[in-house]
Formats: C-alpha cells, structure tokens, sequence
C-alpha cells in the first residue's frame, strides 16, 4: 500500500515514515501541499496522512480540493490542534480519521488499517482470500490450518498481491510498493520474493505471467 | 432588585410638581374669584343705595308701605329681594324707613357714608343731598358665598374629576419616557453569557448612547480577546505539541530497535508531560472564557462524537454506555468547551472506577448531562471540595486536581451549574457528576455552529 504523508515536522516525519515502512507500507514523504500535488499527479497513491498545519497553507483547503478534485481514497488527519470543532471540520470536509498529536505510532498503523479495511468492505484485520486468510495486524497468515510468519518485505509483496486479488498485478508496481518501503530494489528483487511466498503458502497461490507480473490465485 | 426606578422617580417628580401648579393655581382662583365677587357685589350694594338715595327723601310716616314697594319694586326686583334690605335714617340713626325685610331696629352700624363691615353683614351709606338722612343698605353673606361656591365648584369639579386621569397619564408618560432604558434592561437580561454582539442603539435615546457605545466598545474587546485566546491556544498547542510527538514517536522507534528497559518508563514520562500539558492548556481556555463563547451546539451530536472518538482510539472500549432522553436539542456552550468538558469527565470516570465497568453517560431532557461511574464512593469531606482546583479523588497517584476545576470553571462560566454525587442517584455506590448547560436563547444566525 503507498501512503502519502505531508507533514513538515521532520524528527516527527522521520519516525512516522520509519514505523510505516516496517509495517509494510510504501511512503512518499513531503512537506507542503504544492510537493503534495505535484506527487498526486504522478504517484498512486492510496492513503494520504495529511497534517493541517503545513508551511505553505491550511491542510484543510488541501484537503477540500483533493476531494473537490475527485481523489477517492482515504484521508486520514494528523495534526496538533485538538479542539472538537477542528476533527469535526476535517470530517466534514472528507477526512476518514483524525488523529491529534502527540500519538502512538501503533495507533497510527492501527488507524491506517482500520480505514484501509473499510475501504476494502472488510470488517477486521483479517483478509480472507481463497484458503488464505492475511493477518495485517501481524504480518501472519493462515493457510489450510498453518500459520506462517512473513517478513515485512514478504507481507509488503503480498498485501499488494492480495488488494487485487485474482488479477494481475505489474511487477513495477511491486516494485513501487517495495521501494517506497525504504527496500533496495534489484533487478530480480521482485521476482526473489515471490518465490519465498510461493515456497512458504504453496507453489500454486501466485501465477507468473512473463514480462507482465503476477496474479494472487484466490 | 434594590435601587430606585427612573420611572417611578419621574412619575413622582411630576405629580408633586404638576400638583403644586395645580394647588396654586386653584388657590389663585379661589382668591381671584372670591376678590371679583365682592366687588361685584360691592358694585351692587352701591348701585342700589344710590339710586335710592337719589329719589325723594321720606318727611312724615316712618314706613311707607307705598314707597317701600315703590322702591323694592323698582331696585330690588328679582332675587336681589332675598338678599338687599335697606333703612333709610337721619343722622341720629333713627329709622325713618325701612324695606319689609328689614329690621326694625336700626343697623348696628353709626351713619357714615362708604362701605361698612358688622360681622358676616356687609353694609352701603349714600346721604341724600342735603345731608340729613342716609340710605343704608344691607347685603347678607349667604348670597355672596353662594355665589362664590357655585363659581369655585365650577372651577375645581372639572380639575378634581380630571385628576385621576392626569395621574394615569402621567404614569403613563413616565412609564412611556423610561422605555427605552426598560427596553435595554430586557436586552441586556434576555441574553445569555456567551452573547457578546454588539447592544442595538435603534430608536436609543442621545442620553443613553454614550453608555451603550461605551458597553458595545466593551463586548467587542471580550470578543477580541476570546479570539485571541483561541488564536494563543491553537499556537500553543501546534507549538508545544509538535515537538512532543516527535520525541514520542521517535522514542517508540528507539524502544522498539534497542529494547532498552527503561524504554517504557521514558515512554510514560512523555505520555504524562503531555498529558499535564493537556490539562494546563484546557485550564488556561477555561479561565480566558472558552465557555464564554457565543455558540448554539448540537448536545446530543457532540456528545455522540465524542464517544465515537473514544471508540475510534480504542481508549474505551465498550466501557461508555449513553442514553439520550428527548427534548434537549442545542445548548447555548461552545462545542470545543463541551469537548473539554465531556472529555474531563470521560477521563475521570475510566481513571478511577473499575477496569471494564461501565460508564453512564446520560443525556436528560432539561439538557442536563450526567456521567455516571462504578468508583468507590467518596467520603463527605472529600466530595465537598472535589470541585476545588488540585482536590483529587481517593487514588492520588492517578489524578491531577485539574480535570473537574476546569469543568466548573467552563460550566459556571457559561451560566450553567456542576454537581457532584457520590454514591450516584439510585445506586449503593459509585460517583456522578450532573452538568446543567445553558438551554438556548435566540441567537443572531450568524453564531449557530452546528455540531
């Protein structure tokens, strides 16, 4: 999953974009709204963590023209200002979550998961795919009655895999997923993960289509 | 309410002044009427003893009865007979003639000419040319008095009839003169703490202006400094909080990679500086007026979203239970004061009663808010200071005497009303706090904020 954190607070940032990146997620980090934009256009990005207090505006109006502009993903909202009227004027305007600083950073991938999921339609942190089901809460999961631990970067592979599930997946877009996680990409980086996941959940879960990428069979 | 009414005042002033006029005016014209009268009827008296003076002197019978009736007949023809009755005398004072009417001793007055006063009975001497005898004649008072009364009652019946209406319409005046300061009294009462626009000066009296200009200078400069002070909280808690989180969050990464031991007491060290922060900020907007702010809040969706953000942190699990009784819509308190509120409460509640114990949060239709908790009850001494700033509840260690200090403070200064129970209404145990909030006044459109 690639999320889009703007926050200008560095030290803060830093270590938002570290606990993400353990957890599996792809992070784009900026710091205003106009890099914001700019990533938007280029990146697809599927969750956006936006703090309201950015240098070059309010995240707010930000966040009213994402939704103005048709951005359909979910938005969560970190900011300093704590007050009710802030959290309901941010829900108002089309934020999913409102997380007042200071926070947990477990809170913070709970809350990511817990939108993600309501996006999904699915209602825990499990995800149910074929004989598969993905624990997202700890990079598990239980296939015909086994349960396996994967690595964040094997989870990352998979999560990105199983969010199109039954079709085909670009091997540049894993590759994307993986970068964007803080992961070093080689040539055959994509290709080397796939097999641990094929020889860890069975060698028919993933189907390799040549030259294209990869399908999660449900 | 002591002190003295304009009204009254006025309408006292212009009774007693209004009323003298009107004493001296009627004593004038008793004195007026009363002077007129008498020369009136002084002229009269003359009148007649001249012109009996000026017919021929009697020279033998001592009454004649010819004569008599003559005269009478010639000068007191009408009513002039009730009351004139003359004697014609020599110089001695002996009676020569008289009329029928009267005496027939003579007057009780010598023989000189001019006007002459004995006891109520007014008197006229002419002297017939020659010298030798006098006409004198005699007027009673009853005429005279009857006439000036008849003269006075028509004067004064119509003012005394008149002066139950002139004190209905003086009272009326009075009444009409002090509206505009009435009208300004039932603005001013009419309105809630929170109402801070400026007083309307329409139709205002010039007199009253400058105090209502200077009232309106007064509310604007409370309404800047509110604003201010929401501007000071939202710098403070963006500057403050900022740093906070990054220490937080990189503490967490730090205790996460190292392992360190004491990782979770740095953790809880940060977790509690932040948390006094916290309650010192709500403690600052409490006292700088958060609660004194114009506002028409949604009771029911707020506190609906409050709880939902309990739920959402994962902080309360199942714990909050509320239970909305119907006919309380909006309160006339600050959203963002009802949230430092409510939150205050909440916190308190699953800070001191039982872990998995339920929480009653309860909307009443008077829009009263309890929260309602499992805690040990408290004891007496402690319950009566509990609203007190740095009073806490029995587990010290847990709490900071701040969180129910701030809701007084917010609460009173909204205009509502804090109580405290313990044990809780209907139960053996627990501890509840009743929140009265302001029901709403008519606001301008312009300050409803919906939740």
């Amino acid at each position: 999953m690639t999320i889009l954190l703007v926050e200008d607070q560095l030290v803060l940032g830093d270590a938002i974009v570290q606990r993400l990146q353990r957890s599996g997620f792809a992070v784009d980090w900026v710091y205003t709204a106009a890099a914001a934009r700019a990533v938007m256009v280029h990146a697809a990005t599927e969750l956006v963590l936006l703090d309201l207090g950015l240098p070059d505006g309010d995240g707010n109006d930000f966040l009213k023209e994402l939704r103005a502009q048709g951005y359909g993903g979910p938005i969560i909202i970190i900011t300093a200002r704590d007050q009710v009227s802030d959290c309901i004027d941010a829900l108002n305007l089309g934020a999913d979550d409102y997380l007042t600083k200071p926070f947990n950073l477990g809170v913070l991938v709970a809350r990511i998961e817990a939108v993600r999921r309501r996006y999904l339609g699915r209602s825990g942190s499990e995800q149910v795919i074929g004989r598969l089901v993905l624990h997202h809460d700890s990079n598990e999961v239980v296939t015909d009655g086994r349960t396996v631990l994967l690595t964040v970067r094997e989870f990352t592979v998979l999560r990105v895999l199983a969010d199109k599930a039954n079709t085909l997946v670009k091997k540049a877009d894993i590759e994307s997923a993986l970068y964007r996680s803080g992961q070093e990409i080689k040539s055959n980086t994509v290709e080397v993960y796939v097999s641990r996941l094929r020889r860890k959940l069975g060698f028919n879960t993933i189907v390799t289509a040549h030259g294209i990428g990869y399908k999660l069979q449900g | 309410m002591t002190g003295w009414s304009i009204a009254r005042a006025l309408f006292r002033k212009q009774v007693v002044v209004l009323g003298g006029l009107w004493l001296a005016a009627g004593l004038f014209t008793i004195v007026a009427a009363t002077a007129k009268t008498n020369e009136l009827f002084d002229a009269e008296i003359e009148s007649v003893g001249r012109t009996l003076a000026s017919l021929d002197a009697p020279t033998s019978c001592r009454t004649d009865t010819m004569l008599s009736c003559r005269t009478e007949a010639a000068i007191l023809s009408g009513e002039r007979a009730d009351y004139l009755s003359y004697q014609i005398r020599d110089r001695n004072g002996t009676v020569l003639f008289r009329s029928l009417l009267a005496p027939e001793e003579p007057f009780p007055i010598p023989v000189a000419a001019g006007f002459t006063n004995q006891g109520a009975t007014r008197y006229f001497t002419s002297f017939y040319p020659g010298g030798r005898t006098a006409v004198q004649v005699a007027a009673g008072p009853e005429e005279r008095l009857h006439t000036l009364l008849w003269m006075l009652g028509a004067i004064m019946v119509p003012l005394v009839c008149l002066f139950p209406m002139t004190w209905v319409l003086v009272e009326w005046t009075a009444r009409e003169t002090a509206g505009p300061v009435q009208q300004i009294v039932r603005s001013l009462q009419s309105r809630s703490a929170q109402q801070l626009d400026p007083i309307s000066t329409v139709n205002i009296p010039l007199e009253l202006n400058p105090i209502l200009s200077a009232m309106n200078k007064l509310l604007q400069r409370l309404r800047s400094a509110l604003d201010q002070e929401r501007a000071f909280a939202a710098n403070c808690a963006h500057e403050l909080r900022n740093p906070l989180a990054a220490a937080t969050a990189q503490a967490e990464l730090l205790i996460e990679d190292t392992k360190h031991d004491s990782g979770p007491a740095m953790l809880d060290s940060l977790r509690n500086l932040t948390h006094k922060l916290e309650r010192l900020m709500q403690l600052s907007r409490a006292e700088a007026g958060v609660g004194l702010r114009l506002s028409r809040t949604d009771l029911q969706a707020t506190v609906k979203f409050i709880i939902e953000d309990y739920y959402r942190s994962g902080v309360a699990q199942d714990r909050l239970d509320l239970k909305v009784h119907s006919g309380c819509e909006y309160v006339s308190l600050d959203r963002d004061a009802l949230g430092i509120v409510l939150r205050n409460l909440i916190d308190n509640s699953l800070k001191y009663s039982p872990m998995e114990s339920t929480i009653n949060i309860i909307m009443e239709a008077d829009c009263s808010l309890r929260v309602v908790n499992e805690a040990e009850p408290l004891p007496p001494e402690l319950l009566d200071r509990i609203l007190a700033r740095f009073e806490r509840g029995t587990d010290f260690p847990k709490g900071d005497g701040l969180g129910l200090a701030i809701v007084r403070e917010i609460v009173s200064k909204a205009g509502g009303a804090v109580q405290v129970r313990s044990t809780a209404k209907g139960r053996t145990t627990g501890f509840e706090v009743c929140i009265k909030l302001p029901k709403i006044a008519a606001l301008p459109a312009d300050a409803v904020s919906p939740a």
